[in-house]
């Protein structure tokens, strides 16, 4: 497996973890603290908040100019071929 | 939408049709402006793609009033009435759109800069060299998006006759505001569309968050709400059982999926000025389902507590129901009603000129321009006008005069552009991955996906279920889209038929 899909798979793992058990603990606290709604509600929209922040900030981390524009350098000569017939 | 409970001082039709007409006057004007900005006269860039040159502050707006139609105000609420707090669903696939951009626009921005994609074909043209998988993926786009206008039309007619009282008939609104539509899209393309967005977003924008905060303090706030809301509704409170999980990745993934894929959103990455304007475009766009998905998802809930026993059509105007009784109540908020008016028309305008402009781009650089591959850019550019004239006289035709049996196949849209998938983010990650593949999984993915909805609404009840084990058809067309291509990719290599590029077979 190479560096970057090792990379890939640790934040998947982390994110699938972090998502899975952190909005569902605040949720149970929020339910308890404040009560009002329920507590899957509350988890449903907590879990709402931070995949919102997750996305935002993976934005931040993988779109980087330089290496898409690498990534299409390297697309584009892979897939360098001749016109269509 | 009906009429039965507009106010009354909406209902007499008092300064609706001025309010039409001085809203359309402003829309051509922008149109109009947008024709004087015109960089390099005809060209299928400038037309189609604003010259490639969008700035965030255009960017973002049209890229959410593209991606909320008039759905947003009136269905989700109809559906939160009906369905509770398990819609909460729906501000996580809003999210999720977003989160599937991620995964391909980057890459397809800067390679559409290389190359100079104009439509989505362009793309899967240029990375697989298959004509019949490019023709297959543009006619995929092209029917989804005449669904999306022929379905907002037929919306705006009702909208038309309900905020009229009935005065004025359907096929007259539909008549007018297609019209409205077509000069100033054709006057100067997806620049006049954007900006024209522009105006369409934050009224839109403006809308749910005025609405709510209307709705929210008539209910005595939040925790009255709650409260309201538990006495009313109080199944609303129980957590969705297996089958509605089930159903909820399924709407989750689908909706994701299709609506990342939608031509016309495909368009505005082409269209960004820069890698960085998109990249914030993004990010912004990602919380805004908090600020208008959830907000209408409320009123919805609110509904409930003062109409608790509507049926699934009546529940369809529900918002409207519940402006006009607390307009009713406070008459100074009597133009909380109208705002809600203008953002319907807004958001259900600027998915009609989207789609639009959307279909003339794949008629014209997809399926004509290959047939004509040495006439110039600017006749192309006419001819793209033209089919924008053609397609539209085709949609108003359908929606005044469908049959309602065939009124059904238009709600397939997002079935077909959801197929597309593969072509799209595999060819970016994926080097040798041939056109074979692609293109088999792509058939039979619009064929199974097809077989379970048309043969649910077709043939007798229950024969052909329209979620089978329990997801979209479109979905499991999908995930058979997914192995196939595995498969036959994988097959195709053992048997030593690629080559470096994986091509060659294929030509």
């Amino acid at each position: 497996m190479t560096t970057s899909k090792r990379q890939w798979l640790r934040v998947l793992v982390v994110l699938v973890l972090l998502t899975a058990t952190v909005p569902w603990g605040a949720g149970r606290l929020m339910s308890g603290m404040i009560g009002l709604l329920p507590g899957w509600v509350w988890y449903a929209l907590i879990l709402n908040v931070v995949f919102a922040t997750g996305t935002c900030l993976l934005y931040e981390k993988w779109w980087k100019d330089e290496s898409v524009e690498k990534d299409c350098v390297d697309v584009d000569d892979s897939l360098r071929r001749e016109p269509d017939q | 939408m009906n009429s039965r409970l507009l106010p009354a001082a909406i209902q007499a039709g008092n300064g609706i049709w001025l309010f039409f007409v001085i809203y359309c006057a402003f829309l051509l004007g922008i149109g109009w402006l947008g024709r004087r900005a015109r960089t390099a006269e005809g060209s299928l860039s400038d037309f189609y793609l604003s010259a490639r040159s969008m700035s965030l502050w255009v960017l973002l707006p049209t890229l959410y009033a593209t991606q909320y139609s008039g759905n947003t105000l009136v269905g989700f609420a109809a559906k939160a009435y009906r369905d509770g707090f398990t819609l909460l669903v729906c501000v996580t696939f809003m999210m999720g759109v977003v989160a599937m951009y991620l995964l391909y626009a980057p890459r397809l921005f800067a390679l559409s800069r290389r190359h100079d994609f104009i439509t989505t074909a362009d793309y899967v043209h240029w990375r697989f060299g298959n004509r019949w998988l490019t023709t297959l993926v543009s006619i995929s786009g092209i029917v989804a998006m005449a669904n999306f206008i022929i379905s907002n039309l037929k919306a705006i007619g009702v909208m038309t006759e309900a905020a009229t009282a009935g005065q004025t008939p359907a096929w007259v609104g539909i008549c007018f505001f297609a019209v409205i539509i077509l000069i100033y899209e054709t006057m100067g393309g997806l620049r006049s569309v954007a900006w024209t967005d522009v105006i369409q977003g934050l009224v839109l924008f403006a809308g749910c968050i005025v609405i709510f905060i209307a709705v929210i303090l008539q209910a005595g706030g939040v925790g009255s709400m709650i409260q309201q809301i538990r006495e009313a509704a109080p199944q609303f409170w129980d957590p969705p059982s297996l089958p509605q999980q089930i159903e909820w990745f399924s709407t989750l993934l689908i909706i994701s999926v299709g609506i990342a894929l939608y031509p016309h959103a495909v368009q505005r990455i082409y269209a960004a000025r820069s890698s960085q304007a998109l990249k914030k475009a993004f990010q912004v766009m990602v919380y805004l389902p908090l600020f208008t998905t959830l907000l209408m998802l409320s009123v919805g809930w609110i509904g409930r507590t003062r109409f608790p026993f509507l049926d699934a059509s009546a529940s369809e105007s529900i918002t409207m129901d519940l402006l006009a009784a607390i307009a009713v109540e406070v008459p100074a908020i009597q133009w909380v009603v109208f705002l809600f008016l203008a953002a319907v028309f807004s958001a259900i305008m600027s998915t009609i000129d989207s789609a639009l402009l959307s279909i003339s781009s794949m008629i014209t650089q997809d399926l004509y321009r290959p047939v004509r591959p040495d006439l110039p850019e600017k006749n192309l550019t006419t001819f793209g006008k033209y089919s924008s004239f053609a397609v539209m006289a085709a949609a108003v035709l359908f929606s005044i005069f469908i049959n309602k049996s065939i009124y059904k196949i238009i709600e397939i849209k997002l079935e077909l552009l959801a197929q597309i998938a593969p072509a799209v983010l595999m060819g970016l990650y994926w080097r040798n991955l041939r056109a074979a593949p692609i293109l088999w999984g792509l058939v039979i993915g619009l064929a199974v996906s097809l077989f379970f909805v048309l043969g649910s609404m077709f043939l007798p009840d229950g024969l052909i279920p329209r979620k089978p084990l329990g997801i979209h058809a479109g979905l499991l067309g999908l995930i058979i889209n997914l192995v196939l291509v595995l498969l036959i990719q994988i097959l195709g290599r053992n048997r030593g038929a690629t080559n470096r590029s994986g091509l060659s077979t294929e030509e």
